[in-house]
């Protein structure tokens, strides 16, 4: 009844609640835009992070006194990963970070890394990349190189040719192979515009690397915490009998175990994804603060201005009040229509906000923004992907309602302490 | 039982003709060291000119200050005008690129390309042949007018530019032509030395051709390599001041 009364009220004072309800919308659109975009670069450069480093979770072997980067155990860490039952798949990479360049028709690009992997094990994975030209699938059987759209284009290569490599060994020499091209791949980031990717056995036979891994690569099956799977792994890897550092969840924590240099043989280092990530990830980090700043001044907005509405609301309504109060309606339905009224507001202006939000990001989404300078990391096919998450959403709008009725609390309550022979005579 | 003592003297025989053909070999590579480096300092001017097909022609003139038995050299850029007084410095067994622009020394491998051109730190150092390399075959032939012994090389440490070449020697003792090669064996860069000038009782050479094997463009459906030419003018024996080989003074005329 009094609910019924309430939404009767919203309806009728349409110009009154006008404003309020365009400043919900618009401030509940703003924070489903900013949210949806920070959510659609998080998942954008996490999914090109997990192609380049090899999955969720890297471990990487650390050689001393002669310092190289090995994995001579890869066979009991993989099979001892494989049992916890947490990693979907457990492949090994063989990196060239520095040095290596790609030659085809006279013109030479240099690569930032070249990584060789096991493509009969790890090809669905790349799969999902944003092939231009070929596909990885058949690299398995075939070996050969795939490059990045900026590379080739560069080069002047396509699909099919034969692209030299040139490296500098394990031993500090020269060496050269020629491999053939079998995908490009769109990836306009700081992980795929200088990045190959090519079989790691014939990387191996250029590298003359001793046991041709570098690192090692841990895909962990769909809704397994990170960080306490990498956890779970280290605990293994240790019962294996292997020297391990502390799981590394910062990559400035990271060059500290690494200076330490007090161990022989190989030590090995676990490094989540958010450790390969820890700049980039103040990025977005701060782009989630601001987003939470601007939900809290836009809450604050809504307080205050749903506040004096209602004051002047009760005020104008006091005979409104007196007669409903002289029929009999109790002090706390008067206090509950306020209150119902405040919160349709609040869920009307959500609901509005939602939707022009999702209409913003619609169109974010389709704008080409290769353009703009250092963005390249975020976007997909050259465009913002947004991700939203339900229950952030339904959080948002939960803050926003709430807001809404505390707001209207003390108005509602002045509202239901209305004498009704007070309020018929004013 | 015969055979088989007849067969181990001859392989006997062909190691022990290795190991004196090696021998040999290696102070033949000891003597084309010794023509082409100084007791004393040695300087020159030096101008490489770089050729990239379809893009254009650039010259870089140098002034280059050697001092061989202490392996210290010193090379300042005096063209163009926009590389003018960088240099590179190589003292205390450290390669240093100096930027006059941020006054900035930074460490650089003889490994890396000259200037973007095709020759490398390393060419403009004496020759170190003998000590760097171990030979793995040779022949006799014929190149143009000289007769030439073909050493096929095998780098025995890292710090080279290619871990294999293959050099053509004239019976004066003077490499004639050289081509370079990846472990693999891939062919790098290929060097020809048609001619020398004596300074003193050692040799310098006139022009070095160096033509790219990987680098080049493909111009109406013919590929161009990538070419530099190095020419040495005005070589000096005289004695150059040891403040020369300081950081200190590639900060001083780059200023």
């Amino acid at each position: 009844m009094t609910a019924r009364i309430a939404f009767r009220n919203l309806v009728r004072q349409k110009r009154r609640y006008g404003l309020l309800f365009a400043a919900i919308a618009l401030g509940f659109a703003v924070v489903t835009l900013l949210g949806g975009m920070s959510g659609g670069m998080t998942v954008s450069l996490r999914r090109k992070a997990k192609s380049y480093y090899g999955g969720d979770i890297t471990i990487l072997g650390h050689n001393r006194p002669d310092y190289f980067l090995t994995v001579p155990d890869f066979p009991a860490i993989r099979n001892a990963v494989m049992e916890l039952g947490v990693a979907d798949l457990v492949v090994p990479r063989g990196n060239v970070y520095s040095g290596g360049s790609v030659f085809f028709g006279g013109a030479m690009i240099r690569q930032k890394r070249i990584t060789g992997t096991d493509f009969a094990v790890e090809w669905p994975r790349f799969a999902t990349m944003d092939f231009v030209e070929g596909r990885p699938d058949g690299l398995a059987e075939n070996g050969g190189i795939i490059l990045s759209e900026a590379t080739a284009n560069r080069l002047g290569a396509k699909v099919g040719d034969e692209i030299m490599v040139l490296l500098t060994s394990f031993g500090g020499q020269k060496n050269t192979g020629v491999f053939i091209l079998r995908g490009i791949f769109r990836d306009n980031s700081l992980f795929g515009f200088y990045t190959a990717y090519c079989d790691i056995g014939q990387l191996t036979t250029l590298t003359l690397h001793p046991t041709g891994i570098t690192d090692v690569g841990v895909w962990l099956k769909p809704g397994i915490d990170p960080a306490a799977a990498a956890e779970k792994v280290r605990a293994v890897m240790e019962r294996e009998g292997l020297l391990v550092f502390p799981v590394i969840h910062r990559k400035d924590v990271y060059d500290l175990y690494k200076a330490k240099r007090d161990w022989t043989g190989v030590k090995y280092a676990i490094l989540t994804l958010d450790a390969h990530l820890y700049e980039v990830k103040d990025f977005l980090d701060a782009i989630r603060a601001v987003t939470y700043f601007l939900l809290g001044v836009f809450v604050i907005i809504v307080t205050v201005g749903i506040s004096n509405t209602y004051r002047v609301v009760v005020f104008e309504r006091t005979r409104e009040i007196g007669t409903m109060r002289a029929i009999g309606i109790q002090r706390p339905a008067v206090r509950a229509i306020f209150l119902y009224e405040a919160l349709g507001l609040g869920i009307a202006g959500s609901i509005a906000g939602f939707a022009l939000g999702l209409a913003a990001l619609s169109i974010v989404a389709g704008i080409d923004l290769s353009g703009v300078p250092g963005f390249q990391m975020f976007l997909e096919r050259n465009r913002l992907r947004w991700d939203l998450e339900p229950a952030i959403v339904a959080l948002d709008a939960v803050i926003v309602c709430l807001a809404a009725v505390v707001a209207a609390w003390r108005p509602a309550s002045s509202a239901a302490s209305i004498e009704p022979a007070d309020a018929l005579r004013s | 039982m015969k055979r088989v003592r007849t067969l181990a003297c001859l392989c006997a025989f062909a190691a022990v003709q290795a190991v004196v053909a090696q021998a040999d070999f290696k102070a033949l590579l000891a003597k084309v060291d010794a023509l082409v480096s100084f007791d004393g300092d040695f300087s020159a001017e030096y101008t490489v000119m770089q050729e990239n097909p379809g893009v254009g022609t650039s010259v870089t003139t140098l002034a280059m200050f050697r001092r061989d038995k202490a392996s210290k050299y010193l090379i300042l850029i005096l063209k163009p005008e926009s590389d003018k007084g960088k240099g590179y410095l190589k003292i205390d067994g450290s390669l240093w690129l100096y930027d006059p622009v941020g006054r900035s020394f930074t460490f650089t491998s003889s490994q890396e390309r000259f200037q973007n051109s095709n020759a490398r730190n390393s060419d403009f150092t004496r020759s170190t042949l003998a000590l760097d390399y171990d030979i793995a075959g040779s022949k006799r032939e014929k190149l143009g007018k000289f007769d030439c012994w073909v050493l096929d090389l095998r780098a025995n440490n890292n710090e080279v530019s290619f871990p294999k070449m293959r050099v053509w020697i004239s019976d004066d003792n003077l490499v004639r032509k050289s081509e370079d090669y990846s472990l693999s064996g891939q062919l790098m860069r290929t060097t020809a030395i048609p001619t020398y000038q004596k300074v003193g009782d050692r040799f310098v050479p006139v022009d070095i051709y160096l033509v790219d094997a990987l680098r080049g463009k493909t111009i109406n459906g013919k590929f161009q390599s990538e070419k530099t030419k190095i020419s040495v003018a005005k070589p000096s024996l005289a004695p150059v001041p040891d403040s020369v080989y300081s950081k200190a003074y590639l900060e001083k005329v780059g200023k």
